[in-house]
């Protein structure tokens, strides 16, 4: 959205912004593979 | 940016919490109003819009973080056809044009002439200073480029990247360090986090041998058993091989 901002205002008239996928993950990481074991004990 | 901003806010010592009785909307249903919208297909997503008149913009951000534009090739922008304007931003570059393809066409084009860079390649020559003399970025360098030139001064360098648990990627080094020494505090906190330091491809096995047995209940993550986080783990277990760093 802040990019959409940005550069909206150097344009005259409706713009759309739309990120290619490419440049969309480029500074992304993918969550890392996870699992918790958890042990619990009520008495 | 905001996020940006807010990190440079003190922390505040005395929050005073909203009184229960005060509560709005927790302990509410707070049911979604776009589900049906969705579900029988009539909503309009943001990207089926067109609005009379509307341009297309796609952009290219530099490749690392905390890297500048230096130059564009408006000329090779603005000879796409239905290529309009090319618009410059102090990180990014923009390309304003009647559809989608063209912009992305010219977006391609405008970085033509600084060679399309990889990330390692812009990296080593901008962010981490290799190159450019004066820059301010210079100086610094990241962790990476720290150990080649200085051992001690490296050292120490890997051990500030201490990640916090929840944000793995929050180091401040360019994009492409991710594969040294970011991903290694993400992998120690891996680690750390059940107390042990078994290595990321053991966990994996772990895992997997957990989800052979049945025993669902180990696992949480919903990435399990998707060939993609196996993949992953066998990139993080390769960057910590590669990598040196201490634990503690």
């Amino acid at each position: 959205m802040v990019r959409a901002v940005q550069i909206a205002r150097h344009v005259d008239g409706p713009v759309k912004v739309v990120w290619t996928r490419e440049e969309d993950i480029q500074h992304d990481m993918y969550r890392p593979y996870w699992f918790d074991r958890i042990f619990r004990r009520a008495r | 940016m905001l996020a940006a901003d807010a990190a440079r806010m003190p922390i505040p010592t005395d929050v005073s919490l909203k009184d229960h009785g005060r509560f709005r909307l927790i302990g509410t249903p707070a049911k979604r109003l776009d589900t049906p919208a969705k579900v029988n297909g009539s909503a309009v997503y943001g990207i089926d819009a067109r609005p009379p008149g509307v341009k297309i913009a796609t952009l290219a951000q530099s490749p690392v973080f905390g890297g500048r534009l230096k130059s564009v090739n408006d000329a090779a922008a603005l000879a796409v056809k239905g290529v309009r304007q090319v618009v410059r931003l102090d990180d990014a570059v923009a390309v304003v044009a009647d559809h989608m393809g063209a912009a992305k066409k010219g977006t391609r084009s405008a970085q033509d002439r600084v060679g399309r860079r990889t990330a390692r390649e812009t990296h080593h020559r901008g962010s981490c200073g290799g190159a450019r003399e004066g820059d301010a970025g210079s100086r610094r360098g990241c962790a990476k480029h720290r150990r080649r030139r200085s051992g001690a001064r490296a050292r120490r360098a890997a051990d500030r990247c201490d990640l916090p648990d929840s944000v793995p990627g929050a180091c401040r080094h360019g994009a492409d360090e991710l594969h040294g020494s970011c991903a290694q505090g993400w992998l120690r906190n891996l680690g750390r986090e059940s107390g042990d330091r078994a290595c990321a491809s053991r966990r994996g096995e772990d895992a997997r041998a957990a989800a052979r047995e049945g025993r669902a209940g180990t696992i949480i993550s919903s990435a399990a058993g998707s060939a993609g986080g196996w993949r992953r783990m066998a990139w993080f277990a390769r960057c910590r091989s590669r990598a040196t760093w201490t634990a503690r």
